[in-house]
């Protein structure tokens, strides 16, 4: 009798455990960044805005107007909702949610020479590390061609933009991969790209064999394969 | 008494715990529930919307069509040619937009692309003094039928009701065989209802553009062990192959990766051997734009290396500087003749000078030697059709690339004004003005646009 109350006691007790598990990570906020906000954080929020280019003030470590401005900038240009607050969406985003204050000022160097196109080199880089980080440094650069590629085919939207949020063009995109925050090689890979360098031959697909079950893109015949990549045309 | 603390806290405590931790998870659910169909409504309007304005372009298409048959005068042809053009950029954006995944939406995209880019052709052609032909005619009269019919196939769309978000997958609406609008003349076809008249013309996107083969390569074939030996002397470093590309010029793909990480990629061409790209990690990560005195010594090293390769007369035309390399871009000269399209990238390593990328895929598309024309314009009538508010700093003689299949020979103006710099072409036979460049001097170099 007293065996099976403790047992009883005990499953309630988990039950009850399992239940706020639950709900805890979905009320609790992970540590955010807004207006008033000071620190090494803010130090580093500043110095990423700056170097992309979005924000134009001091780096002070005190989040104010400015680096508002900056963040809403940031995210109405990476499809985030731009209410000025850095969350975890963002974070992640900025490629700061390791949650450590130091060890992020190694990021890219490459995208802000305030050209015309860095948005398109920006975005492109996005889209090489959300398809093809991991792959050898050829086939980053294949995924961009691919996307440059279709941007001159007639069967194709005639933008940078156009093919990468084409309806169903890329996992990266339905998934959200597409806005983590590129690391130096896919900034890279975009801009080798960008300045002509189609390892491809003029592909406008790929798929990963091992895991694709598009059976069209399996029936066509493959031009080349890099890493775990087949193209073709 | 602690018999009586087990009993309240397995009696009330617990179950009241389980209580409020079900209500706020159910709360949560409902919640929930309502976010997602407030974005799956947000998301199927986009749809609609994308479907709405698509076949509000292609029945405006359609009328435009209609209203270039009945005119006569050039002034209203080439407004109506315009207007063709800006309304097939919006109904591409829309394409864009609509839940159709890419082997369906295919042959539409292509249709509407064309149409665009046939019309800007047009355009251009009545400025020039062209009339049109019968032909040409009769090619706008087959535009406007599938125009017609494919903005009915689209309104129809609306007209089913629901587009689930599901339609993403799978869902094969223009390719499919059935006739829905019942017009019948288009039955016939094998693939689908929807049947594109042929477009004849000179653009960028037209099928011949997209078929063009390349003109530089000379020479017999040569086997892969032969371009395994001219790979290997370019990149110094034993290679591993990765068999022919059968791209839009077939090249064997050679590459080599090291221990210490450092790799080399390169492809030759089968027919005559040539390197098609070539491209290995620079040693630096400098930045930014170089002395002039630097930025003559890249310069050097890459015309040297293009010389060894057998690039005789080429001229550097820009120069962009990231990531530890100096990239450079040569044209083609004959004579005293810039020829654009034949363009060679070279990259040269900042810090050791070597020649760490080449990419001459433009030189072997387009590289023959040219019957160049006369410049029958003289110099100075030339420039008197420069704008007057310009200032002209050089001037020189160039051979640009109007379309994927004409080229003329222009005098090249490098000008400024308001300290933006410019380059205008004026046609050296005819004294148009043919082409405008802005140039922008930005930290990493010189970008043409």
């Amino acid at each position: 009798m007293i065996k099976t109350d403790k047992r009883r006691l005990l499953l309630l007790a988990v039950t009850a455990i399992c239940l706020l598990a639950i709900l805890i990570p979905i009320t609790a906020q992970a540590a955010t960044l807004r207006v008033g906000s000071r620190g090494d954080d803010v130090k580093t929020l500043q110095t990423k805005l700056k170097r992309w280019g979005y924000y134009s003030g001091e780096i002070d470590g005190i989040f104010g107007s400015g680096t508002r401005e900056a963040v809403e900038y940031f995210q109405r240009s990476n499809g985030l909702t731009p209410d000025g607050i850095v969350g975890p969406a963002t974070l992640q985003a900025l490629g700061m949610s390791g949650g450590s204050s130091g060890g992020s000022s190694s990021g890219s160097s490459g995208g802000s020479e305030g050209s015309s196109n860095d948005n398109d080199l920006y975005l492109l880089a996005r889209l090489v590390y959300g398809e093809a980080r991991g792959e050898p440094y050829k086939g980053q650069v294949a995924v961009a061609a691919v996307v440059l590629n279709r941007v001159k085919s007639s069967a194709f939207p005639n933008s940078i933009s156009g093919v990468i949020y084409q309806s169903g063009a890329f996992d990266v995109v339905a998934d959200g991969q597409i806005n983590l925050s590129p690391d130096e090689t896919a900034i890279r890979a975009a801009r080798d790209a960008m300045n002509g360098w189609d390892p491809t031959g003029g592909c406008l697909f790929y798929y990963n064999p091992a895991t694709s079950t598009n059976e069209w893109m399996l029936s066509k015949p493959v031009l080349l394969t890099i890493g775990n990549h087949s193209f073709f045309k | 008494m602690e018999e009586k603390t087990k009993n309240i806290l397995r009696n009330y405590v617990l179950p009241g715990v389980l209580v409020l931790a079900l209500v706020l998870v159910g709360w949560w659910g409902l919640e929930q529930r309502a976010l997602a169909a407030d974005y799956k409504n947000i998301t199927e309007s986009m749809y609609r919307r994308a479907y709405g304005d698509l076949s509000d372009s292609l029945y405006d298409m359609e009328s435009t069509l209609a209203k270039l048959l009945a005119v006569n005068s050039p002034a209203q042809r080439v407004l109506l040619l315009d207007e063709l053009w800006r309304l097939s950029g919006g109904a591409v954006s829309s394409m864009s937009q609509i839940p159709s995944a890419f082997p369906d939406t295919e042959e539409v995209n292509r249709f509407v692309v064309r149409l665009g880019d046939y019309a800007h052709s047009l355009t251009k052609r009545t400025i020039s003094g062209d009339t049109l032909s019968q032909e040409d005619l009769d090619t706008l009269k087959g535009l406007r039928e599938s125009c017609r019919s494919l903005a009915q196939r689209t309104a129809q769309r609306l007209e089913e009701g629901d587009i689930p978000l599901e339609s993403l997958e799978a869902d094969a609406y223009y390719s499919q065989t059935q006739d829905p609008a019942g017009t019948g003349d288009n039955a016939q076809g094998e693939e689908g209802i929807l049947e594109f008249p042929t477009l004849i013309y000179d653009g960028p996107f037209s099928e011949s553009a997209e078929k063009l083969e390349p003109k530089g390569l000379t020479g017999q074939d040569i086997t892969e062990e032969e371009a395994r030996a001219i790979a290997e002397g370019i990149t110094g470093c034993s290679l591993q192959s990765n068999g022919l590309v059968e791209g839009s010029i077939p090249a064997y793909d050679f590459s080599y990766a090291g221990e210490d990480g450092s790799w080399a990629e390169i492809e030759i061409t089968r027919q005559g051997g040539a390197i098609l790209w070539y491209m290995k990690p620079a040693s630096g990560n400098a930045e930014g734009k170089p002395e002039d005195s630097e930025a003559r010594r890249y310069r050097n090293a890459a015309l040297q290396k293009l010389r060894e390769l057998g690039y005789e007369n080429m001229q550097a035309t820009y120069a962009q500087y990231y990531g530890g390399a100096a990239l450079i871009n040569f044209a083609a000269t004959q004579g005293d003749v810039i020829l654009y399209s034949d363009l060679v990238k070279v990259w040269v390593d900042r810090e050791t000078l070597e020649v760490i990328g080449i990419d001459a895929r433009n030189y072997l598309f387009s590289h023959v030697e040219r019957a160049l024309p006369e410049a029958t314009l003289p110099p100075e009538e030339a420039e008197a059709k420069i704008a007057p508010q310009l200032n002209i700093e050089s001037r020189a003689l160039a051979l640009i690339p109007i379309t994927p299949e004409t080229e003329r020979l222009c005098y090249e103006f490098k000008c400024t004004l308001e300290g933006d710099s410019y380059i205008i072409y004026i046609n050296a036979e005819t004294g148009a003005e043919e082409q405008v460049f802005r140039i922008i001097d930005s930290e990493d170099g010189t970008l043409v646009i």
